[in-house]
C-alpha cells in the first residue's frame, strides 16, 4: 500500500553498537571453509568484521547505555519524549514488552505511549510510519524510534549461512512533529505466506523451548542448528527480494514524482554486498549512492541497518541542506517497505560503543 | 567447446562445494544440494569466468534445478 505522511521530521539518530568485535578468520575454520573459499566469501559476501554482545547482554542494556549517552551530551531530554517505539525480534522477556523495561530503566515519565513492534530487516521502515502516524496526535510532539536486535544470540555456532553476518546493534531515532510541510511517501507490502522463511521455531507459545530444543540437528548444507536457534531459507529470501524490492522502488518513485536521479541517497538494509550491487545494477542506482558496507564492517544488524549506515556513511552537516533520501528494508514476514523523505537540519549522527 | 564449457562450470561448482565431486558428463541436481551462499559464489565466478552478466531476475530456481540447466543458461547469456 502507499502512505503520505506531513509533519514529521528524523530529528537526530544515535547508533549504539557493542564494543566486542569477531572476525570471520578467526571463525571459519568452525565452518570448513577452505581459505580459498574463505576469500571468496569475504569478496563477494563481505564476510569480514562483526560487532556482537557478550552472552549476558540484553536490547535494553544497549537501548539503555545509548539514551544515557544523548541525555549526558545534552542531545536528548528525555522528559521531552511522548513515546517510545521498541522495534525489536529478542525481546528481553516474553512479557512484559521491551519498551516498558527501557521506560522504567529510564525512569521516563508516566503521561506517555510504549509500543513494541516484531519486527526485523524492515523495522526501521515500519517504525517510522508508525512515529510518523503517532504525530498526527496533538499531545504527541516527539517519538524515539527504537530499533534493538541481539540475534547473534539465536545464531548457531554451525549455521555458516546465518552467523557470519549477523551482527548486534541498537539505534534511537528522534522523530519531532514539524511545520514544514513537505510530504513523506511510504510503501509497505507484506506476504504472510512466507512467514517461515526467517524464524525461530521454538521460544514462542507453539513449540516451548526445552532441553529437546536445544538439541542441534545438521541439515543437507552441514549447517547444525536446533529448534532455539534462528534459520534462514536463504534461496527463499533472495527471490523475494530480488522479484519484490525494485518494482517497490520504482512505484515509490511514481507516487511520489521525483526521478531516480532526483535521489542523493539510497539507505538499504544490508543483506549483503552481493545483494545490494544486484539490487543497484537492476535500479540503476549508482554504487556510491547506495551504501553497501555494513556486513563486512558491523555486521547485518536487522532493523538497525538503515539507521547504522545513515550513522556510518553520512554525517549530520550533510543534511545542512534538504537532502531526498530512500529508505528500503525487506526480510521477515515477509515484509517489504520503503520511505522517500526529504531529510534536513539533523542535529546529530552519532555512534556510541558500549 | 562445448565441453570446455561443461568442464569449466563444473570446476566452478566444484570450487564451491569440493565435498561433493561435481562430473561434467552426468547431470546432477543442484536445487536442494547448493544453498543460497552457493549460489551467490557460483554467480560471481560465472559473471567472472564467462565474462557475462547474469541478472537478478536470472538467479532463479529453474536456472540452478541442475548441471544442466545451469549449462544452458550460461550459454544462453554467452550467445
Amino acid at each position: 500500500m502507499n502512505l503520505q505522511f506531513q509533519g514529521a521530521r528524523i530529528n537526530g539518530i544515535q547508533l549504539v553498537l557493542p564494543k566486542r568485535e569477531v572476525s570471520f578468520d578467526s571463525e571459519a575454520s568452525s565452518y570448513n571453509f577452505s581459505l580459498q573459499q574463505s576469500a571468496k566469501l569475504k569478496a563477494v559476501l563481505g564476510f569480514d568484521r562483526r560487532r556482537v554482545v557478550a552472552d549476558d547482554v540484553t536490547c535494553s542494556d544497549l537501548v539503555v547505555a545509548g539514551f544515557e549517552a544523548l541525555s549526558r551530551d545534552g542531545l536528548l531530554d528525555l522528559k521531552s519524549l511522548d513515546a517510545i517505539i521498541v522495534v525489536t525480534q529478542t525481546p528481553d522477556y516474553l512479557i512484559p514488552g521491551t519498551s516498558y523495561v527501557i521506560h522504567g530503566r529510564l525512569g521516563l515519565r508516566q503521561d506517555m505511549l510504549c509500543l513494541d513492534i516484531n519486527q526485523g530487516c524492515a523495522g526501521f521502515v515500519v517504525g517510522l510510519t508508525t512515529a510518523f502516524s503517532l504525530l498526527n496526535q496533538k499531545a504527541i510532539r516527539r517519538v524515539a524510534l527504537v530499533n534493538v536486535d541481539v540475534v547473534s544470540r539465536l545464531v548457531a555456532f554451525g549455521d555458516r549461512n546465518s552467523r557470519p553476518i549477523i551482527g548486534d546493534a541498537a539505534s534511537i531515532t528522534i522523530v519531532d512533529a514539524t511545520s514544514d510541510e513537505s510530504l513523506i511517501y511510504g510503501n509497505i507490502k507484506v506476504d504472510g505466506v512466507g512467514w517461515d522463511a526467517l524464524m525461530v521455531p521454538a521460544g514462542g507459545m507453539k513449540i516451548r523451548p526445552g532441553p529437546q530444543t536445544a538439541i542441534p540437528e545438521i541439515d543437507a548444507n552441514g549447517n547444525s542448528r536446533a529448534l532455539d536457534n534462528l534459520v534462514m531459507r536463504g534461496d527463499a529470501v533472495f527471490n523475494f527480494v530480488m522479484k519484490e524490492v525494485p518494482p517497490m522502488i520504482h512505484s515509490l518513485l511514481k507516487d511520489s514524482g521525483f526521478e531516480l536521479s532526483q535521489v542523493d541517497g539510497f539507505a538499504f538494509h544490508q543483506p549483503n554486498p552481493f545483494m545490494l550491487r544486484k539490487l543497484a545494477e537492476k535500479l540503476g542506482v549508482p554504487l556510491e549512492k547506495m551504501p553497501m558496507d555494513l556486513v563486512s564492517k558491523f555486521g547485518n544488524s536487522s532493523g538497525v541497518s538503515i539507521p547504522a549506515v545513515l550513522c556510518t556513511n553520512f554525517e549530520a552537516s550533510y543534511f545542512e541542506q534538504p537532502r531526498v533520501m530512500c529508505l528500503a528494508g525487506f526480510g521477515v514476514g515477509l515484509t517489504w517497505g520503503s520511505l522517500l523523505m526529504n531529510m534536513s537540519k539533523i542535529s546529530f549522527l552519532n555512534v556510541l560503543e558500549v | 567447446m562445448e565441453n570446455i564449457v561443461n568442464n569449466k562450470i563444473a570446476e566452478i561448482i566444484n570450487s564451491v562445494r569440493p565435498e561433493i565431486r561435481f562430473n561434467s558428463q552426468q547431470d546432477t541436481e543442484l536445487f536442494g544440494v547448493l544453498d543460497s551462499l552457493d549460489i551467490i559464489l557460483i554467480v560471481e565466478e560465472l559473471e567472472r569466468q564467462f565474462n557475462i552478466s547474469i541478472e537478478a531476475e536470472q538467479i532463479v530456481p529453474e536456472n540452478f534445478a541442475s548441471l544442466r540447466t545451469l549449462e544452458a543458461f550460461v550459454k544462453s547469456c554467452t550467445r
